[in-house]
């Protein structure tokens, strides 16, 4: 099944009267149960890509489907965001209560859940990152990982099946970021459908697909190590390969030639001691 | 001017059920000119201890002083902290608030004795050096994109060259170029005598660009020293609750094969230097 079709997408932001297209001509094909990681430079628009899934931006021209939805379609954009639930960058401004369950129950409040299945919907989704026992806690006393996670718990008490995270990672500690990553596979495991943005290269290894994106086009999607091993297609992309990645081709540059070029720090370890 | 952070212990909601201890008697030194990297992990007090020393929180006890002069004493001038002083804050969006870029980044020069073109000239260097393209400096700061608007946040900071720069995770959010430009750029102003206190996550970075790094914990100093001297040992840094960069891990897995004389390397350019130097002719 599809997730998301796009067909030649494109968005212009208009804001103060002046005009500025952002997004050119984007088809975008992800089947169900996809992990997709998007990167891009500063400015390219990733988040105006994922905005316009779940209809927090008005798609104006080009075709979209997401799951069975059109996100033109007003009158369904509530079950839009319901199935296409997102967790942004700072997890400090994504809480509207004061103790963790509550804050949870929040969205499920917003859409009329009946009150007695609140207590169990809300549980399941606090279990389902590993925060049951912070149900009564404030979120102002958890790490950034665990505010992540609760910010999480909302989304998934939702029941969505696309989950999209702009930027997750970026404030955490390298804990809070395992945390994050940790429930995120899970999730992928469980079957939903995952969008990653994100700026380290490192965590989108595990990604079934990369959505490269430069300057509003969509530069290539393929796996992590069709993308990430090819040092002209990144820099054209203004991005730099990941560190295993750099130093292959730099020894490369000195004369020093590896069998193949490594994705990661093991691969790369285990290349240099193939050496003689 | 040297930063001295004297015996500085700080708490929250005083006197009341939720009081945390934020920091406790932290004492530091941070010599003029020099760039020192604060690593810890969240909630360890990284943001309470440069908020103090920028004078925007007092300390419950001890002392700050800046020059020789206590921050906090009777009769100092704030206005010498606001000008030889520049900090930017975890998250810089909430900084911006002028209509457009060009205004938000001339903000800051408003006090300095410029001329006009003086001062052009100053919001073109620093939008340039933060890479934000100048025929986009007409646009309001809400139009830009996270990164977009980390890159404009710094270059208000720097505009006005405060001699001591602060900065709280400013990589988060920049892209892989951006994250270089900006080290590349906090070296540049190193070199030319700046002092640097950068908060990071990124021990890369850090253990790259870093005279020094401090480690806290739970509120307290727990170490400080060289990169090499905090991540030599990695059984020590795991203690620390810091995590080693990427460049350290891979000599540590190198050294354990037997293909690097020693693992306590975190600088990119040594490590290649010794693969390079240890495979030379293969
Ligand atoms: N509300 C807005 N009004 C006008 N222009 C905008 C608006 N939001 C973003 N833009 C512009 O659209 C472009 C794409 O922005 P977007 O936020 O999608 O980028 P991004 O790829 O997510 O970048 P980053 O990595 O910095 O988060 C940028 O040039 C930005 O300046
Ligand atoms: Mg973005």
């Amino acid at each position: 099944m599809q997730a998301v079709t796009g067909k030649q997408i494109s968005f212009t932001y208009e804001y103060d009267g002046v005009s500025n297209p952002v997004l050119e001509d984007i088809s975008i094909e992800i089947e169900a149960g996809e992990f997709i990681a998007i990167l891009g430079a500063n400015g390219c628009g990733k988040s105006t890509l994922v905005r316009l899934l779940n209809g927090l931006l008005p798609l104006e021209k080009g075709e979209l489907k997401v799951w069975n939805l059109d996100p033109r379609q007003e009158s369904r954009l509530w079950e839009l965001r319901r199935l296409c639930g997102m967790v942004f960058q700072n997890p400090d401004n994504q809480f509207v209560s004061s103790i963790v369950e509550e804050d949870v129950a929040f969205g499920l409040r917003n859409y009329d859940t009946p009150e007695e299945e609140i207590p169990e919907r809300v549980g399941r989704a606090l279990s389902l990152v590993g925060m049951q026992e912070y149900e009564r806690y404030s979120p102002h006393m958890l790490s950034g990982g665990q505010k992540q996670r609760v910010a999480m718990a909302g989304v998934l008490a939702m029941e969505p099946e696309i989950l999209i995270f702009d930027e997750a990672t970026s404030m955490l500690d390298p804990q809070g970021r395992r945390e994050v990553l940790a429930c995120l596979k899970q999730l992928h495991e469980m079957g939903k459908t995952i969008l990653m943005i994100t700026h380290y290269v490192e965590e989108v290894l595990d990604a079934d697909r990369i959505f490269l994106m430069q300057k509003g086009k969509l530069l290539k999607s393929g796996s992590p190590r069709e993308i990430l091993t090819d040092r002209e297609l990144l820099t054209q992309a203004e991005l730099i390969p990941p560190l295993a990645v750099r130093i292959y081709y730099d020894l490369k540059d000195s004369g020093i030639l590896l069998d193949r070029c490594p994705l990661t720090n093991e691969e790369l370890v285990e290349e240099l001691c193939r050496l003689k | 001017m040297p930063i001295e952070v004297k015996e500085v212990s700080c708490r929250y909601g005083e006197r009341t059920p939720l009081e945390v201890q934020a920091l406790k008697e932290i004492s530091f030194r941070a010599e003029d000119g020099e760039f020192v990297g604060i690593m810890g992990h969240t909630g360890c007090g990284k943001s309470t201890l440069i908020q103090l020393i920028a004078g925007l929180l007092t300390p419950g006890e001890g002392q700050i002083l800046i020059d020789g002069k206590d921050i906090n004493g009777p009769g100092y001038d704030r206005e010498e902290l606001r000008r030889t002083l520049g900090i930017v804050f975890q998250y810089p969006e909430s900084q911006l608030f002028e209509t457009t870029v060009w205004r938000d980044v001339a903000f800051a020069l408003k006090h300095l004795d410029l001329s006009r073109e003086e001062k052009a000239e100053r919001v073109r260097w620093v939008l340039e050096a933060v890479g934000f393209r100048m025929e986009r400096a007409g646009k309001s700061p809400l139009s830009l994109s996270g990164g977009e608007k980390r890159r404009v946040a710094i270059a208000g900071v720097l505009a006005a060259r405060p001699r001591i720069l602060i900065f709280d995770e400013p990589l988060a959010g920049l892209d892989p170029w951006g994250r270089l430009e900006f080290l590349e750029l906090a070296a540049r102003l190193h070199r030319q005598g700046n002092t640097i206190l950068m908060v990071s996550h990124d021990a890369d970075a850090l253990c790259g660009y870093a005279d020094r790094i401090l480690v806290l914990d739970r509120g307290r100093l727990s170490a400080q020293g060289t990169p090499e001297e905090i991540f030599g040992d990695l059984e020590r840094a795991e203690t620390l609750h810091i995590g080693a960069g990427e460049v350290r891990r891979i000599a540590q897995a190198l050294y354990e094969k037997g293909r690097l004389q020693s693992p306590a390397i975190t600088k990119y350019k040594i490590l290649l230097g010794e693969i390079k130097k240890n495979n030379k002719g293969r």
